[in-house]
């Protein structure tokens, strides 16, 4: 029991380890772009592959430390609500009002749309998979 | 040390450090209408990067790529201690479940009170 702890945490500190380091490297990538592109183009990528896992362990078998390293290391180490903070902050201090509602609602709209989608499709796939006998 | 370790160590640490709050609400909570681990994570995880912000540079260090102390805590620990995909996700069941009432006061809290708790970290000793 304690040892399989430990393997999930060693498992959540590598995958938020990738994790940040993807999201900064996007930042650098997209430092030049309309600012702040990088916080949202992460935090619906990564909702969109959150909800595609989840849909998946929903249904279907999946090893516990792969899906802690994956869900709560990698996917939640990629998106962050800290820098979406400070990022409206500093957004309606050098901008208005209006950027600040196009930022916060595309973020949260467009989040929970990709976390949807992202469920559904990997439910039907699971389904489909276990009709034709793939997946236990 | 390289800039890119300092961002997975610090990352690594906050997402551990997530997961590590988030069992231990679990375990010392009541059930709510809403999930609240990652709501009082979130929430935290926003309070301690306004307050890490003013208390380092007294600004926002917006795209301080070369700043070493901005890679580890602000981006490496309070950007993986915090999460935007698991928010997305319960929001997501909740509208599955057809559970209006707490998908809105989630939704708000979770978004409302990051920014106000960086915004209160942010300016109170300033």
């Amino acid at each position: 029991m304690m040892k399989q702890h430990g393997y999930i945490i060693l498992s959540i500190f590598l995958g938020g380890a990738l994790g940040t380091l993807f999201r900064y490297l996007i930042n650098l990538q997209v430092a030049t772009w309309i600012f702040p592109m990088g916080t949202l183009i992460e935090n619906l990528v990564g909702s969109f592959l959150l909800g595609i896992l989840t849909g998946y362990i929903l249904h279907a078998q999946f090893p516990p430390i792969l899906k802690e390293g994956l869900g709560v290391g990698f996917c939640g180490g990629f998106t962050t609500m800290s820098t979406l903070a400070a990022d409206t902050f500093f957004l309606a201090e050098q901008s208005n009002i209006g950027t600040v509602s196009v930022y916060l609602s595309v973020s949260l709209f467009g989040g929970i749309f990709l976390a949807f989608v992202g469920m559904a499709l990997s439910t039907a796939f699971v389904l489909h998979k276990k009709k034709a006998g793939d997946v236990q | 040390m390289s800039h890119v370790y300092l961002v997975m160590i610090g990352g690594g640490l906050g997402a551990v450090g997530r997961y590590l709050l988030g069992v231990w609400i679990k375990k010392n909570t009541k059930q709510r209408l809403i999930p609240t681990a990652m709501l009082i994570v979130n929430i935290l995880g926003s309070l301690g990067l306004g307050l890490f912000f003013q208390f380092m540079y007294a600004e926002i260090p917006y795209g301080a790529y070369e700043i070493k102390s901005y890679l580890f805590f602000g981006i490496g620990f309070f950007g993986a201690f915090t999460t935007f995909s698991t928010f997305s996700v319960e929001t997501a069941t909740l509208m599955q479940k057809k559970k209006w009432g707490p998908l809105f006061l989630y939704i708000f809290l979770s978004i409302a009170g990051s920014i106000f708790m960086f915004l209160l970290g942010f300016t109170l000793f300033q």
